[in-house]
């Protein structure tokens, strides 16, 4: 098989810098070579729109995604306050919890005079041993 | 100086010969190129303007649940805080 036939003939054509086709391939990412030149040559057939008229919808969707970027900085912001505070109320609760039932289980051993007491005593242990699914 | 700024103020695109061909003149094709990759520039936009509309109202949505969720902790601290209290009294209380 020749490999040379296979190849693509390639012309080289002169661009001037002031086109500004290098920057918005920067801008897009993209190396410029033969076949993603010939994917943007389709895309260009296919675009109904004048050259002006993109670029100023690229100028627009470039302001839209800054202010969305800046109100979602906002926004995070503020869903970072709240969630450290959840954070900071759910270890809060665990600790809690567990030095609770670590009382709960010295509480066990002993017994009381009254009954009102007893009942309490009773009612803790079912809260922190028996059903300890309290959160 | 003069010299390097002018190779840096042209470039080289090599175009495959048959679409130079289909297309006729380079200038159609620079243009063609230019309104390709703009095309694709304002897809891409789209799609980060859309996710960033997606991931902000996201967290607005957890901004609405989270003070419920916060205040339902707070009143389960407290009780645990009250049952706190409750079983140092009794753990000291005398046998």
């Amino acid at each position: 098989m020749n490999v040379q036939a296979q190849k693509v003939s390639l012309k080289r054509i002169t661009i001037n810098e002031s086109s500004g086709i290098r920057e918005l391939a920067t801008k897009l990412d993209v190396l410029l070579d033969a076949e993603s030149i010939r994917n943007m040559v389709e895309l260009g057939m296919e675009s109904t729109c004048p050259e002006e008229q993109l670029a100023q919808t690229v100028k627009e969707l470039e302001e839209r995604k800054k202010r969305l970027e800046s109100d979602f900085q906002k926004v995070a912001g503020q869903f970072n306050k709240l969630e450290s505070k959840r954070v900071g109320l759910r270890k809060q609760i665990s600790k809690a919890f567990a030095e609770n039932r670590i009382r709960v289980f010295h509480l066990c051993a002993r017994s009381f005079s009254s009954e009102r007491e007893e009942c309490l005593r009773d009612d803790l242990i079912r809260k922190y041993v028996a059903y300890s699914k309290l959160l | 100086m003069r010299l390097t700024y002018a190779r840096r103020s042209s470039a080289k695109l090599s175009v495959p010969e048959d679409l130079y061909e289909r297309i006729g003149t380079q200038e159609k094709i620079v243009q063609l190129v230019k309104i390709g990759l703009l095309s694709s520039i304002i897809a891409s936009l789209e799609r980060e303007v859309d996710d960033l509309v997606e991931r902000k109202k996201a967290l607005e949505k957890h901004i609405v649940e989270l003070p419920d969720e916060i205040e339902r902790l707070r009143k389960s601290l407290e009780e645990l805080l009250q049952d706190q209290k409750t079983l140092e009294i009794l753990l000291n209380q005398r046998r």
